[in-house]
């Protein structure tokens, strides 16, 4: 048995890698980070954006790496994960939740891989030119493009991740990935001891385990099974369950900590505001800029992450 | 595509949110109840991380 006290010197020495993170971005979060004793993170860094707001995105986090050197580092590489664990640094991977950035360019994903993010969501809640969210009416599926994008996402080594992707979507992805290339699902929470549309069937848990994939949980209490009153013990229970559906090796933390940002009640009126009274207005909100396309059409979407 | 500012997907906005592993700067905390729950010290670092890393080599093809 490890004690507790043994534990956080488990802790101490152990690699911890969170599979996601949506906080509000700045030196604070990088020193909780820090704080926390927290090796690796993967940091959202575009959900909605086209091509040009995906690039600003990434020279935001650019900068931040040359800003906050002493307590960051861009990682493209499981071996700069490491030695950002022996550096006393947090690990940066960059990552989308959506594949939007590309537009309907698959040559534009090399470009992404190269500036080093390294894992995408193949949707985001809606349809998209690969296929469905979890909140689409009706689940298209992988569509022809999609299956183009899964086969250069594996062949470019970039992860291919499946959290707010349709059921119908996730389970094409999980077939259809190149063998040894799977998928994962890096922040969600077992239907099992939930349902949700949300959260993931034990029948998709247990496909994306057969084929190697990986399964990251989220800490998200209306999504677990005792909702707000859940507690630490709790996720290690979800954390459980899960290992009980793919075996321990292929199960971690995907936390979606959206740190730093208050409850967005209000946050897509007020950003609607802002933007409809000044044109130029450029909102930031959960770590992602909001601006005009190049038609001037406002960027906008509905207050919530999850 | 559908970049979702025309409809409501989520009520998530306007809800209470508990996020039961509390601040980053306090996630030892995990491991603390990884212990309480009778894991192994080995479970404890591949869900901590080391299962993360394996999974990214195998994409990333180290």
């Amino acid at each position: 048995m490890v004690s507790e006290s043994e534990a956080r010197e488990i802790y101490k020495s152990a690699i911890h890698f969170d599979g996601l993170n949506i906080a509000n971005f700045s030196r604070t979060i990088f020193e909780a980070w820090s704080t926390g004793g927290i090796t690796g993170v993967s940091c959202t860094c575009g959900i909605w954006e086209n091509f040009r707001g995906a690039i600003a995105n990434v020279v935001q986090w650019k900068k931040w790496f040359e800003e906050h050197s002493d307590v960051i580092v861009q990682a493209t590489t499981v071996a700069d994960i490491r030695q950002a664990k022996l550096d006393g640094k947090t690990a940066v991977l960059l990552s989308w939740q959506n594949t939007a950035g590309i537009e309907d360019q698959l040559d534009y994903l090399r470009v992404f891989r190269d500036l080093g993010v390294r894992k995408m969501q193949l949707t985001y809640n809606t349809q998209n030119y690969s296929g469905a969210g979890y909140t689409e009416l009706k689940d298209s599926g992988l569509t022809g493009f999609g299956r183009e994008v899964v086969n250069e996402m594996a062949k470019l080594g970039i992860v291919c991740d499946l959290s707010h992707v349709g059921p119908q979507t996730s389970k094409d992805v999980i077939e259809f990935a190149p063998e040894g290339k799977p998928p994962c699902f890096s922040h969600v929470l077992p239907a099992g001891m939930l349902e949700h549309p949300r959260n993931k069937s034990d029948e998709l848990i247990k496909l994306i385990g057969e084929k190697g994939g990986f399964v990251g949980l989220s800490q998200f209490g209306p999504h677990v099974a005792k909702g707000n009153d859940s507690t630490i013990d709790d996720y290690v229970t979800a954390l459980d369950y899960v290992i009980g559906l793919t075996g321990e090796d292929l199960v971690g933390i995907g936390s979606d900590s959206s740190e730093g940002h208050g409850r967005p009640r209000y946050a897509s009126i007020i950003s609607r505001e802002v933007c409809q009274t000044n044109p130029f207005a450029v909102i930031s909100w959960h770590g992602v800029t909001w601006t005009r396309d190049m038609r001037g059409n406002l960027l906008l979407g509905e207050a919530k992450r999850w | 595509m559908d970049k979702g500012y025309a409809r409501k997907l989520t009520p998530w906005g306007s809800q209470k949110v508990v996020k039961p592993l509390g601040p980053l700067a306090e996630r030892e905390k995990l491991a603390e109840a990884m212990a309480r729950a009778g894991w192994s010290e080995a479970k404890i670092r591949k869900v901590l991380g080391e299962n993360w890393l394996a999974y990214l080599e195998k994409i990333f093809g180290q």
